[in-house]
């Protein structure tokens, strides 16, 4: 018995020391008031580099940019809408506006059942929590 | 002492984990010398490089800001630029194993000297080579080429870039195409690419994109690097990459079922201590 403890512990405490490498990202809390959608371009504007889906202040393309959009988006909900744009939340935390046009529903990968859920990361930045 | 004994056992064994002493590679490692030849190996012959001048450093800093401009009606632009052929990640003028291996090549020198030019961490640098080539010249599929295997579209659209942003670099390539066959000039290439693909991150409000980051940027393309940089290690890579075309997830060798964290890990255990350090110094 003894040693069966002994080697539970070892695999553990040495798979844990094996991911020194990278640090451990969790989820720490959803946040209330969002839900998850994605970009409305095809699929190789999602792939190419030079097409950016810009994220600003304001309701209007004229207010300053916050900066751009990546392929799951944080938005307002109930959705908070002005002029086109509707309310979303920037990874930086900030709230932003986007044009109501580029974003559709968020849906899982094809054949599954999978969720999304905005939320805030153990590493500061706020992201998202998928599941299968 | 009875009770205390696995908990005992356990330790010794994991000593090696807990209590690494940091080593640093100062030239090549020790070569294997193989006194009968094996049928069919090719002989080589590692050349001693440059000592690693960043020993004892450890990685840290602070990412670098980009300014934004412009949009359309829909606040959907799009502006001539490359595919991305591949991706990497890192901290400050950080210290780590990878920086070691791209130090032993003959250029190594001159490609940390390019890439603090362009404000890259070496260490981001030297981990794209050690996953692209080892660090060694060597040919691709068809126009990719070289320690950091570019193609020759996104060399010289970098290469232009890099001495834009910095034109001191004019005077260290070597011109033309054959710059894309140089190591040396193609670490300038590189290290702006990487330069890119971390403020773009940062662009889409991930702060201080690491080397793992930027990885992801470049494997699964400016929208979908966003959304791993911003995954837990628990949400599966299909999910995250939802909606991407299936040739995203096969071509960078995805499983079904794993996870951003059991990717991490993957490009982790090649680059070690490099893939938490920031890209930009």
């Amino acid at each position: 018995m003894r040693l069966l403890l002994a080697a539970v512990f070892v695999v553990s405490s040495c798979a844990a020391s094996g991911l020194a490498f990278a640090e451990r990202v969790s989820v720490v809390r959803h946040i209330p008031g969002y839900r998850c959608m994605a970009l409305n371009l095809s699929s190789e504007q999602m792939m190419d580099r030079s097409v950016e889906v810009a994220v600003y202040s304001q309701p209007s393309t004229t207010s300053p940019k916050l900066g751009v959009a990546g392929a799951t988006v944080a938005v307002r909900d109930p959705t908070v809408a002005s002029k086109g744009f509707v309310q979303v939340l920037f990874p930086s935390g900030q709230t932003g506006w986007m044009a109501a046009s580029v974003l559709k529903p968020w849906r899982p990968a094809a054949g599954t059942h999978g969720t999304c859920v905005p939320a805030q990361l153990s590493n500061g930045r706020q992201g998202f929590d998928y599941t299968q | 002492m009875t009770c205390a004994a696995p908990g005992c056992f356990a330790l010794e064994l994991c000593a090696s984990a807990f209590g690494q002493i940091p080593q640093t590679l100062n030239g090549p490692p020790v070569q294997v010398q193989p006194y009968v030849p094996e049928p069919g190996v090719p002989l080589f012959a590692i050349s001693p490089g440059t000592v690693n001048p960043f020993s004892g450093v450890d990685g840290g800093g602070t990412g670098a800001q980009s300014d934004n401009s412009g949009g359309g009606d829909s606040g959907v632009t799009s502006a001539d630029a490359t595919a991305g052929d591949y991706s990497s990640g890192g901290g400050t003028i950080g210290n780590s194993t990878v920086l070691g291996t791209m130090l032993a090549q003959p250029w190594g020198a001159t490609a940390v000297e390019n890439a603090e030019a362009l404000g890259v961490n070496p260490s981001a640098l030297a981990a794209t080579c050690v996953l692209e080539s080892g660090c060694q010249n060597v040919g691709g599929s068809g126009s990719i080429t070289g320690a950091f295997q570019m193609t020759a579209a996104t060399y010289n659209e970098m290469i232009t870039k890099a001495v834009a942003d910095n034109p001191s670099l004019a005077s260290q390539i070597v011109p033309g195409i054959a710059g894309q066959s140089d190591p040396a000039t193609q670490s300038i290439a590189a290290a702006e690419y990487l330069r890119q693909g971390a403020q773009s991150l940062e662009d889409a409000g991930v702060t201080s994109p690491t080397l793992l980051d930027t990885r992801g940027y470049y494997n699964f393309g400016p929208k979908y690097g966003v959304a791993v940089a911003t995954a837990p290690d628990s949400a599966p890579m299909s999910q995250v990459l939802a909606g991407a075309p299936a040739s995203v997830l096969t071509s960078n060798g995805i499983k079904p079922g794993e996870t951003v964290g059991q990717w991490r890990a993957s490009v982790a255990g090649k680059i070690g201590n490099a893939a938490s350090q920031l890209v930009l110094s």
